[in-house]
């Protein structure tokens, strides 16, 4: 058995007072008050029009629109608290039910529709695939700084998690600027921005987040 | 553990007054955890030199996120998800270190009880060549095996000097070998 003595002093010499992590309500809503402005600003050029809430479809979007809000908050709360050693987040079953859910609704919606002319081109899905990547940009940044102060024993779930949020996060604000009813291609392209943006956000945050070894 | 449990009852105390830099506090608590470290680092890993090691990574992990212990709460789940974390990343390491050990040891064999004393004389000589600090962080780390928190503990350095250290070490050796096989 080796002596840890001379380490722990060492340690012990150069400890300083340290703040606290906030409790992570505390943090989740920070994030939300300061991530869903900052995605609304980043994704400015994008914005071509307002949502007409008076069109078919409207109930639906709307439903999906708060349901991409709850999971948004969720997913950022699952990865703060599972970044905390020790600490297990509440449900993540229960995350990809409202998930599922989510998935659905936008399912149901895209049946529904009735394409106009002209509509499901590729260019309209590809506009939306960039006002998501640009408003995800700081929403993204914010994770990967919120996670750098904790750091995490599960960096890859952390950032998966992380990434999640800023992708239902940057959905929403895409909701309230977008036509109520669905097309396939336009649908996919959403899709595809989403998993873009967990994957940048697993890349990009992994040398930051991680408690790498000495 | 029911005892490391009675004795762990004041832990959060002393977290917490060290979380405000109480310097006693800290130092008693961390030399009090080291025996439930060992415990819950024993449970994966049967090596007791790793074990050490282990234990010393999980040390310099609780100091960097000491800020994330909430006193509210239990402290053993913290302590034992860290070690944990630290125990599988050590055998990780170790796999991998023996998979290249074995692999260049399968093409080298033929040759190397041929080469031992020419290599043997190789390093001597390319040690030499290095400043006597570089040369001290390479042989306690490469030569005797010790984790690079263990070298910084030996030579009273920070494990950041220590890493900048080796790495000025390496590319000095990298630059002559360079030259040794031009000539």
């Amino acid at each position: 058995m080796r002596s840890h003595d001379p380490l722990i002093d060492r340690l012990t010499e150069s400890v300083q007072p340290v703040q606290r992590v906030w409790p992570t309500p505390w943090r989740v809503a920070g994030w939300i008050a300061a991530a869903l402005p900052c995605g609304a600003l980043s994704s400015w050029a994008f914005h071509t029009r307002l949502t007409d809430w008076s069109q078919p479809g409207a109930g639906i979007a709307l439903s999906a629109l708060l349901l991409a809000l709850v999971i948004a908050g969720s997913s950022v709360a699952a990865a703060f608290t599972l970044s905390i050693a020790g600490r297990k987040p509440l449900s993540l079953y229960g995350l990809l039910l409202l998930a599922g859910l989510w998935l659905t609704l936008n399912l149901f919606n895209l049946s529904a529709s009735v394409p106009p002319a002209g509509a499901g081109r590729l260019g309209e899905g590809i506009h939306c695939y960039l006002f998501m990547l640009s408003a995800s940009l700081p929403m993204m940044l914010l994770s990967v700084v919120a996670l750098q102060r904790t750091r995490s024993l599960h960096p890859a779930k952390s950032l998966a998690l992380a990434g999640c949020g800023s992708a239902f996060s940057s959905s929403m604000l895409l909701s309230l600027c977008h036509d109520t009813h669905l097309h396939l291609i336009d649908f996919s392209m959403h899709l595809a921005a989403g998993l873009t943006i967990v994957a940048l956000t697993m890349i990009v945050g992994r040398r930051w987040v991680r408690l790498a070894q000495a | 553990m029911p005892e490391t449990d009675n004795r762990a009852r004041l832990w959060p105390h002393l977290m917490a007054r060290a979380q405000e830099g109480d310097k006693h506090a800290y130092n008693l608590l961390l030399k009090a955890m080291v025996p439930a470290i060992r415990a819950l680092a024993c449970k994966k890993i049967s090596d007791a030199a790793l074990v050490e090691d282990v234990i010393q990574e999980t040390l310099l992990a609780i100091h960097r996120v000491r800020h994330t212990y909430d006193p509210q709460r239990p402290i053993l789940p913290w302590v034992a998800a860290i070690t944990s974390a630290r125990a599988i990343d050590a055998l990780r390491q170790r796999g991998r270190r023996q998979e290249v050990q074995d692999e260049d040891a399968l093409n080298h064999q033929p040759a190397e009880s041929a080469e031992v004393a020419t290599e043997a004389d190789e390093l001597t000589s390319y040690l030499g060549n290095l400043p006597l600090r570089q040369r001290e962080i390479v042989e306690s780390v490469h030569l005797r095996e010790q984790s690079l928190a263990q070298a910084a503990a030996e030579t009273n350095q920070s494990v950041s000097a220590v890493k900048s250290l080796l790495h000025r070490a390496m590319l000095n050796l990298r630059k002559f070998g360079n030259n040794h096989e031009k000539s």
